[in-house]
């Protein structure tokens, strides 16, 4: 008992520093900074495509490279490749689980991958010689369901997952690379680096971590949130990591001052952050809730600036184009928005 | 007698090692801890030791960034609908 709170002990000391660290370098605040900055005008983004074929909820999508098609995944078991611009659907893909929560498309266009509750990645090839598309490996070690997975290259897949781990996994051989352990709460969410040396994980513990891929180290971990994280992305020059909770915030922690510098909250907002993406240039942040809508807030002013309301149904995920010409919304009324 | 008195002693055995089994999963389950809270602290020590950026020129550099691509930024600064690939292209009718 006394090796436990030895260790309790330190525990605490080593926090204590941290916080002391942070607040050494804490010469300003952000806002301090932009107080000389108007806020940027009202944002009014219009509907201009609806993604109608899913039958039931949709709980993940993405962006494909091109900024022109993108992957949704919903639970009536269907992964579904779209062209955002004529709405049609490019691929519709039956999964072997219809428990899916997540589904990621390969920068290069070649793959996708889903995951839920059976614990497995998936990975499906869409450009097969026969034009049919197949299951080409099925990652399975997890021991909780899939959350979250985002594509490295066609090789490599970083995977999080209700056992509280992330994993690194080569798709060629279909084995774990690393694991990324040190969360004590389910990972929500993982978003990866402009550059991909690193990656962060949200969880359900309140903390967002740093995991550099390479090492497998967890560089730097984030506190603040008051409830579990659904939701993470990083700032478009990968200097920062914007995360979103159940508390009914989000929050902008910087990676160089290792602390946060924002909060985007509204005493009016009282349900869960489903999902979040920056716009382009990062001054804008786009979040979806629990509450149907999406709101967009001025990033370096902390105000809401705009609202998509066009669902009849808890908005699941979101995502804005490569390019910044378009937001997608997927939400459990089945439907998809692209908005601009 | 000679029987009761084994019987005896092999239920006394029973609780006995039911304590023994208790005490070693006590055990294997506080060091199981122990490493835990090893790690954790291992953990919080690499990160004690990181180059903290002043806040100041962080949000400096956050600002820059969001000035310099604003322009380029479409949902920031709107494309006439000519240039938007999700709007319908207007088609006019023409007298033959």
């Amino acid at each position: 008992m006394g090796e436990m709170d030895k260790l309790r002990k330190e525990a605490e000391s080593l926090k204590e520093q941290i916080t002391a660290a942070r607040k050494t370098v804490q010469d300003l605040t952000l806002q301090d900074h932009t107080a000389g900055t108007s806020v940027v005008g009202r944002v009014q983004l219009k509907i201009r495509k609806t993604l109608r074929g899913h039958l039931a909820k949709v709980y993940a999508m993405q962006w494909g490279g091109d900024s022109r098609l993108c992957v949704s995944a919903s639970q009536d078991g269907k992964l579904i490749v779209w062209d955002s611009c004529s709405t049609n659907k490019v691929h519709a893909i039956p999964l072997k689980s219809s428990w899916v929560m997540t589904c990621a498309y390969a920068p290069s266009g070649n793959m996708v991958a889903c995951g839920g509750l059976d614990n497995m990645c998936s990975i499906y090839n869409l450009k097969g010689k026969d034009g049919n598309v197949k299951v080409m490996r099925e990652l399975a070690a997890h021991t909780g369901y899939l959350s979250c997975c985002r594509f490295l290259s066609d090789s490599e897949i970083i995977t999080s997952s209700g056992d509280c781990t992330c994993c690194l996994w080569d798709i060629e051989t279909g084995t774990q690379k690393t694991i990324f352990a040190g969360h004590l709460g389910d990972c929500m969410s993982l978003g990866m680096a402009p550059d991909y040396n690193t990656f962060i994980s949200g969880a359900c513990d309140y903390t967002a971590k740093l995991w550099d891929i390479r090492d497998g180290q967890c560089r730097q971990t984030f506190a603040g949130h008051e409830s579990d994280i659904n939701a993470i992305g990083f700032f478009p020059n990968g200097n920062a990591v914007i995360t979103g909770s159940d508390d009914a915030s989000c929050k902008l922690y910087d990676l160089r001052a290792d602390q946060e510098l924002m909060t985007y909250q509204d005493s009016s907002i009282m349900c869960g952050v489903t999902s979040l993406a920056p716009s382009f240039s990062g001054r804008l942040l786009l979040a979806g809730y629990d509450d149907f809508n999406c709101n967009i807030w001025d990033m370096l002013k902390a105000e809401r600036v705009g609202t998509l309301s066009g669902h009849d149904n808890r908005v699941s995920c979101l995502g804005v184009a490569a390019d910044g010409k378009a937001c997608c919304t997927g939400s459990w009324d089945s439907f998809l928005k692209i908005w601009n | 007698m000679h029987l009761s008195g084994l019987l005896w002693d092999l239920l006394c055995c029973i609780p006995l090692g039911l304590i023994w089994l208790l005490q070693v999963n006590i055990m294997s389950n506080n060091m199981a801890k122990i490493a835990d809270a090893r790690k954790t602290v291992e953990q919080l020590k690499l990160e004690v030791n990181i180059d903290r950026m002043m806040v100041s020129k962080a949000a400096a550099e956050l600002m820059a960034y969001c000035e310099a691509h604003a322009k380029e930024d479409p949902l920031v600064a709107p494309v006439p609908s000519s240039e938007n690939p999700f709007r319908e292209k207007k088609i006019f009718c023409t007298v033959l």
